[in-house]
């Protein structure tokens, strides 16, 4: 996914910036329907419709985090039982070694402690992003106010595409690779 | 009536209302107006509160370093309070903190389109303000080199801490407060982080915004996975800043202590919570739409509609003042009562008693004029006032209840020194020294949701509110 | 057979043929390879030479450097046979902080002693021993103490001596004075060092005076009026059924307040008489509230000058109205007392006629079972004598004399000083007929009031030494002052009532450059005269080895050794201490007295393991009763003109000065532990003041803290205000033992001192009945008590009754509660509970008995290494007792009944404090006690909120460090803790206050919670015993410090396990828990008061009184208990009601 990063130094590829996140979308459709393949598109913030333009699932998000807490929990009770009531019971004021309603907080936090590590991480790990200090994009404006949609060519048909994406309402027209 | 038509409603009543901000903003202009104060160089007002800031900071910390060589005796603590200011301090930041999630968790949740202009700030606030409470309990114990001994850590004597404890469910929901809560803000933060990044011209500012924006992109696979993650992330906020406010308040009430050990305490203490953090928040916009020019984001709408909060958690925690008296009648308990009524409202804490119901419960009560709540100078006020008061609640809780208990021959009175000023002072110079710093360096509203909102002016963004009524 | 083959490796094993060259070489590794190979990189040198550079360096190091001191730690080359490191000793002894002469145990570890007991053979105090006893450590320890003699040159001075240049003064100037020399003393008895002081005294000719703070030749002189001698007759409290007070303290300042207190105990204890329930009761007429007076079933206020006529009409009832005993109808005897019909009295001293003639028939149904006590400070008025003879004469008509009270045979020694005496010293010193005086042991300058003028008397005298443990208000007048020796320092005696002897056992060597009072008169009288105190040495001790005794002497024949032994060596003279004169004595003189058959050697051992000899049975009982003289009752010119009807015009209060149970008479005043446990009464720290009653206080807009300048004849002092309930409304009283200018760091200071008020007039000093204007000069003084409130605002805290109502039903004032305890937790084995099998740690506290003496708390300090904290901090309430004696009041305010109960962790089966702690710092172990971790503690301090007693500690400060801190700090030293608890302020680290510490009990540091731990260390010990002796540790065999000392027998410690034990025992129908219905199960028991009196109206309401009727003072101001109900008006305030 490093399509928007620069220097570009992939295949034959065209950068199409839009200033409506509307037209982006139809674009999108557009050249779908026409057989393009490999989209990408990047936007200052989250165009709705864009993901499901480009044809991609549901994410996998939720798969995490739900993991996530019911393991960090099971394991916060777990730790619990196991240190109070098993390694080293202690009588605190004549109450059980360990009894369920009180362990109930702990095991809580450690769920959604658990679960919001990893749903951090996981999305970092999907945007593969980690911290450089001489980031580039292809153009900063598309954190700003543009949108940009990425083309792979292969080289081929270059104007016929520069002119359909102006055509789709393209502001701006790259060339790549 | 089937979903679809409610949606439609929904869409159609949102349309009615007037836009939440100016038609003529573009995408560059947010841009520009929101990394101003980053990209520009502050202003006199700025270097003037950081000054003060810094000098409060420093004089707390240097308070702090006293006391830890000399001991606690140099607070008010005494032989039945044995919790003060700090405690108070701790659940009163506690609380400040709550709004912020509240704001970005629940209020997303539940589809508010009005917050996107005030997430950013707010929790910031619940960070800064979670540091400032974090601080507290470190300070509190008598020997605080040691407190790491609250954290159940590995160790060779198998020792390990007391899970029946409230304190010990304070260390798991504070600490997984603050980071869960620092994580979803600088999750939030970082498209916004790369606006700035590609907006900054200065080398090394570059190379640092770029180390903060991790390498984003704005493709549509990370919106995709962002926007999940951020729902997901206000979907585990959620009942989380409810538990720790609940967590906080079992100190109180699991104990045997009359004045603490109470069953509304939870429920209580949330509302408290809100309406203090949501009053924190009023203050500090007042000042920062001012000083960095930020009318246009956050409105008077805006404020108007945290001021509806404020009324809503005030009438609240009003509810609950009246229902400790009235469940200290109903129980037929002479201590409660002695606590409940005698010394908080009658006797010796009756100044702090009525001090906090002017505050909490009164003053509040301006907000039913929808003048008031659209007053910039009527809401300034009474968020402070409404802070000041939530601050006492706390002392009166803890101090009062502390002060005369079972046995009479206990009784004493709880008198701060001058180091407990200190400190408590010294916080707020903590707090907003980072809230300075944060309102120069980062970006002190969400760019990228103001742009999904201004583009999107009746939700289709999934990102941010889909069918929304900018009503509470 | 093979030889038997020694291998190291499997090689040489199998004779590996390289193993075989190898053990041709000296180093199998060949170490030259190492040090010659220069392919290997190591040392170019060889060998031997390295070895020689080695040596040679080694000797330019030693060389170069200074020798390095080697210490040694060599612990007992010969370890003595009694002392194992580790394990404690106890020496018997004889308590030296008064005269009383209290029996003590002392328990050292390592020679040190590091508390004191009382010594449960002793008959006086009989095991336990009171605050001042306990606290004797510290004046043991006291850095301030004298600690060489020092020539003070009349205070213009200040050099160091020598101990040959002090005896060689001493002895030439009383040479040369002869008789016009003076020694001047406290207090002293015991038949070794009165037999010292005779010897010395005949020597030079020196007439002794004894002088003491407090002097009762008031009541010895009212003894010789009645019967003939000038004597301190004992008292049996623990044969008083009734005990009538006419001012007198004996619970709190009794001559011998131990003993008294123990009897008390005795009578106390509610028992079965008859098959009813049965305890003593105690009447109390007094002008402010006493120890005494706290403890009273019925208090009267009545003011100084009323005494008397109280008294005398009570006597009216008994012999002229009801015609009772021989003297009715005696001549004379109708005559005197014809002013004091109680109705006269009543009407002049506003006791109710009723009560009067209700105390006068109950004595009577008590007569030979009731002590009549007068006296004390607040009766010593001018009437003082009559006061006396009136007491003495209703002890005399009850038959009292000779079966509650002993004047004849074993009669007390405990109170020898005289005023009388001391005056007429004054007047020869005036006079210039003194030119020597030696001081020991008592304070004029201190005591005497200015007008006696001992100062200006001093200046006529040409030598003056005074012996003593500081350097004090009459050793800075001194031209030399002598360093003496503490008790457990030194050897000697005491004969504390006649017959019985005591011995005084040093347990320390002397900590400073000191010698005891009596080796100084020892070395004096022998530099003055070499022939006195020699003793003669016959033999010197034999050869231990004979082959020594037949080595021959260097050089000389071998002939003469074997001539024989050696010729006896000539009887010579050897200097004789004290010590050896101490045996001789009770050789000569005590030994005598033994029954039992022995040597002398043999009887001296068991003294000193028994510390005590008594060897006069009849001394259990009284002596015979003497015969009253009826003309000290008709001669007495007071009774002719009662001053019954004294007026106190308005604005104007008559003062009484009283005695500090907790300082006593002020000798030893350095002591933080004394100063810091509360007033028994007040429940004041670090000061005394003016008490007042509420309602005057009212009546003349003074407030808690307003400072008052008292002026008594040319006398005068300011003191602060304290509203006390139970002082009579015209009277004001203040308390003598306060304000001494030298004597530390710790006492200087401290409250005012009272003594020069004292008027004298004639031979007697009168302490109360001034009539003195009261005059408001300042205010905002901070009195501090660690007592937050003194009212129980309707709580179900204290349980009591009145006999009547207990005898008809047992559970009467106990009624409630007692629900068995519930459980929410169901185990798997269905039991509620964690087993406690073996041992379960209780206590039983019985309400009736415990007197608020205070001695649990200074023992408890001194068990358990409690610091000291002082006043600024018990205002800051930071008080660190981990046992207290709550005070409450009830009833009226004016006159209110009084209770005390020790407070101290309950050891709750359910402890609110385990379960909040975060960090296991306080859970609870298989004996049912609830633990506390100090390594593991960090200071959350949840537990001491949710311990519902609040009995738990905090270290806001390293306390342990900062001890004693010093009373007085100002607004800035208030946060700059170094400067308050500054280098001039002694520590526990201070030499050599640090051998005080308990080595068995960890001193806490700063930032921890500190609690009882029902002195877990003395269980573990007895642990550790059972299992050496392989049997369980029996009833009574583990003693905590608080149950060791308490004089009444209040607290009972033991195994709740085991049905027969004594805390078992000892629950009853009277038994409840406080704050039962909380279920903490707490571990200790209280038993309900029973009060021996008619219950009040508001008693017999079954209601419980309304919630707050008492409140009014939520100034809730911790330090300062505010009496406020009176001012604020929320209370009624009740016409004087007192009920019998």
């Amino acid at each position: 996914m490093s399509s928007f990063v620069a220097p570009y130094k992939g295949k034959p590829a065209m950068l199409a910036l839009f200033i409506d996140p509307h037209q982006l979308v139809d674009a999108i459709v557009a050249l779908r329907e026409q057989g393009y393949r490999g989209l990408d598109a990047a936007t200052p913030f989250p165009v709705h419709g864009l993901s499901e333009a480009l044809g991609m699932g549901p994410s996998w998000m939720p798969r995490v985090t739900k993991t996530a807490f019911f393991t960090g929990a099971t394991l916060g009770l777990a730790f619990q039982l196991w240190a109070n009531g098993w390694t080293w019971p202690i009588n605190v004021a004549g109450k059980p070694f360990f009894s369920v309603p009180a362990s109930m907080p702990i095991t809580f936090e450690c769920g959604i402690l658990c679960a919001a590590i990893c749903t951090f991480y996981a999305v970092f790990i999907a945007g593969r992003l980690y911290p450089v200090t001489n980031f580039e994009l292809l153009d900063s404006r598309i954190t700003n106010d543009r949108f940009a949609l990425f083309v792979p060519t292969g080289g081929q048909n270059v104007e016929a595409t520069e002119r359909l994406l102006q055509k789709l309402g393209a502001q701006e027209v790259q060339q790549l690779g | 009536m089937s979903r679809d038509n409610t949606l439609q409603q929904q869409a159609d009543a949102a349309r009615r209302e007037p836009p939440m901000y100016r038609a003529d903003l573009t995408l560059t202009q947010v841009t520009r107006d929101i990394s101003a104060p980053i990209t520009g160089e502050p202003n006199g007002w700025w270097w003037a509160g950081f000054l003060i800031s810094v000098a409060l900071l420093g004089m707390g910390s240097a308070i702090v370093t006293y006391q830890l060589n000399y001991g606690l005796g140099l607070i008010g603590l005494m032989h039945p309070i044995m919790w003060g200011t700090y405690i108070t301090n701790f659940v009163f930041w506690v609380g400040i903190g709550h709004a912020g999630t509240l704001i970005s968790a629940i209020l997303f949740l539940l589809r508010q389109r009005w917050r996107t202009a005030i997430n950013r700030s707010a929790e910031a606030m619940t960070i800064f303000a979670v540091c400032c409470a974090g601080l507290f309990p470190l300070l509190h114990v008598g020997r605080t080199l040691l407190a790491f001994w609250l954290i159940p850590y590995p160790n060779f004597r198998y020792l390990w801490v007391n899970f029946r404890s409230p304190l010990i469910w304070d260390v798991f929901a504070v600490s997984t407060y603050a980071t869960t809560s620092l994580l979803f803000w600088y999750q939030g933060m970082i498209p916004d982080l790369a606006t700035i990044r590609d907006q900054e011209k200065r080398p090394l500012a570059r190379k640092i915004y770029s180390i903060f924006a991790q390498r984003w992109k704005g493709t549509a696979a990370d919106w995709h996975h962002y926007e999940s993650a951020y729902g997901l992330f206000a979907a585990i906020a959620t009942p989380l800043v409810l538990s720790v406010h609940s967590v906080v308040s079992t100190d109180f009430a699991v104990s045997t202590l009359p004045g603490w050990h109470d069953t509304i305490f939870p429920p209580y203490f949330v509302a408290g919570a809100i309406f203090s953090g949501f009053a924190m928040v009023v203050t500090i916009l007042s000042i920062l739409r001012k000083a960095f020019h930020l009318e246009d984001y956050i409105t008077l709408d805006h404020m108007e509609l945290m001021n509806k909060v404020i009324l809503g958690t005030s009438m609240i925690v009003g509810y609950a003042y009246i229902l400790e008296v009235y469940m200290a009648w109903y129980g037929e308990n002479r201590y409660d009562w002695h606590i409940y009524v005698w010394i908080r409202f009658l006797g010796t804490y009756a100044w702090a008693g009525w001090l906090t119901i002017f505050c909490n419960v009164l003053t509040p009560l301006i907000f039913w004029f929808r003048k008031a709540r659209r007053s910039l100078v009527v809401m300034f006020i009474v968020s402070i006032i409404a802070n000041i008061g939530m601050w006492f609640e706390r002392y009166v809780i803890i101090c009062t209840s502390l002060a005369q208990d079972f046995l009479p021959s206990n009784w004493g009175y709880f008198r701060p020194t001058i180091f407990d000023i200190g400190v408590l002072v010294g916080s707020f110079g903590l707090f907003f020294t980072l809230f300075l710093l944060f309102a120069r360096f980062v970006p002190t509203i969400a760019m990228s949701e103001i742009k999904a909102v201004l583009h999107h002016p009746v939700g289709e963004i999934s990102g941010s509110p889909t069918l929304e009524e900018s009503h509470v | 057979m093979s030889e038997k083959r020694f291998w190291t490796t499997l090689e040489d094993l199998h004779n590996d043929p390289k193993v075989e060259q190898l053990r041709g070489e000296e180093f199998a590794g060949k170490p030259e390879e190492f040090f010659n190979a220069q392919s290997n990189g190591g040392l170019q040198v060889g060998r031997r030479e390295f070895m020689k550079w080695s040596a040679g360096a080694m000797a330019l190091v030693s060389a170069a450097c200074s020798r390095k001191r080697v210490d040694h730690l060599v612990p007992y080359a010969q370890q003595p046979e009694e002392i194992l490191p580790g394990v404690e000793v106890f020496y018997a002894s004889t308590c030296s902080e008064c005269a009383a002469g209290c029996g003590l145990l002392v328990r050292t570890r390592e020679g040190r002693p590091v508390k004191v007991e009382g010594n449960p053979l002793h008959p006086v105090n009989q095991g336990t021993l009171c605050a001042r006893g306990q606290a004797s450590l510290m004046n043991l320890y006291d850095p301030d103490r004298l600690r060489t003699p020092m020539r003070i040159g009349r205070g213009q001075q200040s050099a160091q001596l020598d101990w040959g240049t002090v005896d060689k003064e001493l002895a030439n100037v009383l040479r040369t004075a002869g008789k016009r020399s003076v020694l001047l003393t406290g207090t002293i008895h015991g038949p070794a060092r009165t037999q010292l002081l005779s010897d010395f005294t005949a020597q030079f000719g020196t007439r002794q005076v004894t002088y003491d703070y407090l002097n009762a030749d008031a009541l010895a002189g009212g003894q010789q009026q009645a019967y003939g001698a000038a004597v301190v007759p004992r008292y049996y409290f623990d044969r008083a059924e009734m005990l009538v007070t006419f001012g007198a303290d004996p619970l709190g300042s009794g001559i011998s307040r131990q003993e008294y207190a123990v009897g008390f105990g005795v009578q106390r204890k509610v028992r079965t008489e008859n098959g009813k329930a049965a305890t003593s009761r105690t009447v109390c007429f007094e002008p402010a509230m006493s120890m005494t007076g706290v403890n009273a079933d019925t208090r009267f206020l009545v003011r100084p000058t009323d005494l008397v006529d109280v008294a005398l009409a009570i006597a009216h009832h008994l012999v002229v109205a009801q015609k009772q005993s021989s003297f009715a109808g005696a001549a004379g005897v109708g005559a005197a007392l014809g002013n004091f019909s109680t109705q006269q009295v009543a009407q002049r001293t506003g006791v109710p006629q009723t009560q009067l003639e209700k105390v006068a028939n109950q004595l009577w149904d008590n007569r030979g079972k009731s002590i009549v006590l007068a006296g004390g400070l607040p009766g010593a008025t001018q009437d003082e004598a009559a006061l006396h003879a009136a007491a003495n004469f209703l002890n005399a008509v009850l038959g009292n004399e000779g079966a509650t009270i002993d004047g004849s045979r074993s009669v007390s020694q405990q109170a020898q000083g005289s005023l009388a005496d001391m005056l007429a010293l004054v007047q020869q010193m005036q006079g210039g007929q003194v030119d020597v005086l030696l001081i020991y042991g008592t304070n004029p300058a201190y005591t005497l009031p200015p007008a006696v003028n001992f100062q200006g008397a001093l200046k006529n005298v040409k030598y003056v030494a005074v012996i003593g443990d500081h350097l004090d208000e009459t050793a800075r007048l001194a031209d030399v002052a002598i360093p003496a020796l503490h008790g457990m320092e030194s050897w000697g005696d005491a004969e504390p009532q006649k017959g019985l002897y005591s011995i005084v056992q040093p347990t320390i060597l002397p900590l400073f450059n000191g010698r005891s009072f009596e080796d100084t008169l020892i070395s004096v009288a022998r530099t003055a005269d070499p022939t006195k105190f020699q003793m003669p040495q016959v033999t010197p001790p034999p050869p231990v080895f004979a082959s020594e005794a037949a080595a021959p002497a260097a050089g000389g024949p071998p002939a003469a050794a074997g001539a024989g032994a050696a010729p006896a060596p000539k009887p010579t003279l050897v200097d004789m201490d004290f010590h050896d004169y101490l045996i001789q004595v009770w050789k000569t003189n005590i030994y005598a007295k033994n029954n039992l058959a022995g040597t002398f050697e043999d009887f001296w051992t068991s003294v000193l393991r028994d510390g005590v000899f008594d060897p006069d049975a009849t001394r259990l009982q009284p002596g015979p009763a003497r015969k009253f003289n009826a003309a000290a009752l008709t001669s007495l010119p007071a009774l002719k003109a009662p001053r019954g009807n004294t007026q106190v015009p308005a604005n104007h209060l008559m003062l009484a000065l009283t005695v500090s149970p907790m300082m006593g008479d002020g000798s030893r005043n350095n002591n933080g532990f004394l100063f810091e446990a509360s007033d028994p009464v007040s429940k004041v720290v670090w000061d005394n003041f003016l008490s007042i009653s509420p309602a005057t206080a009212a009546k003349y807009k003074l407030e808690q803290g307003d400072i008052l300048e008292v002026a008594v004849n040319g006398a005068t002092l300011q003191a602060p205000v304290w509203l006390q309930p139970g002082v009579h409304a015209e009277v004001m009283t203040l308390q003598v033992g306060y304000g001494r200018q030298h004597v530390g760091s710790v006492g200087d200071g401290v409250g005012v001192n009272a003594y020069p008020l004292a008027q004298v007039n004639g031979n007697t000093a009168q302490y109360a009945g001034f009539v003195v204007p009261i005059k408001k000069v300042g205010s905002g003084f901070r009195l501090v008590s660690p007592q937050g409130n003194s009212y129980l605002h309707g709580r179900h805290i204290i349980h009591d009754t009145t006999l009547e109502q207990f005898q008809a039903n047992p559970r009467a004032g106990n009624e409630e509660g007692h629900e068995q305890p519930l459980s929410i937790w169901d185990n798997a084995d269905g039991s509620h509970e964690h087993p406690y099998p073996g041992y379960r740690w209780g206590m039983t506290i019985d309400l009736n008995a415990c007197i608020g003496c205070n001695a649990c708390v200074v023992a408890c300090h001194a068990e358990n290494n409690v610091p000291v904290v002082g006043k600024n901090q018990i205002e800051r309430g930071r008080e660190m007792d981990w046992i207290r004696i709550d005070r409450y009041y009830s009833g009226p305010v004016d006159n209110p009944d009084v209770s005390n109960q020790p407070m101290l962790c309950q050891q709750c089966g359910h402890a609110g404090c385990e379960s909040v702690c975060p960090v296991l710092a306080t859970v609870h172990n298989d004996e049912g006690l609830n633990l506390q971790v100090y390594n593991r503690c960090v200071g959350t301090r949840f537990c001491s909120n949710n311990c519902i007693y609040k009995v738990r500690r905090f270290n806001f400060y390293q306390y342990s460090d900062y001890y004693p801190y010093s009373k007085y700090t100002d607004s800035f030293t208030r946060f700059t803790p170094h400067m308050a608890y500054g280098d001039t302020d002694h520590n526990w680290r201070e030499s050599p206050l640090e051998l005080a510490l308990n080595p068995d009990v960890t001193v806490r540091s700063r930032g921890v919670m500190e609690k009882c731990s029902f002195c877990v260390q003395r269980i573990t010990a007895a642990h550790y015993k059972s299992q050496e002796l392989g049997v369980p540790i029996p009833d009574g065999g583990v003693k905590t410090a608080c149950q060791q000392t308490c004089p009444t027998r209040a607290i009972v410690f033991g195994n709740m396990n085991d049905p027969n034990s004594a805390v078992r025992r000892a629950r009853d129908t009277r038994s409840y828990r406080v704050l039962e219905d909380y279920n903490f199960q707490p571990s200790i028991d209280y038993l309900t008061r029973v009060r021996n009196r008619a219950p009040r109206p508001d008693e017999l309401r079954e209601k419980p009184r309304p919630e707050h009727a008492e409140q009014g003072e939520n100034k809730g101001i911790h330090a300062q208990a505010s009496l406020a109900p009176a001012q604020s008006g929320l209370v009624q305030l009740r016409p004087m009601e007192n009920k019998a």
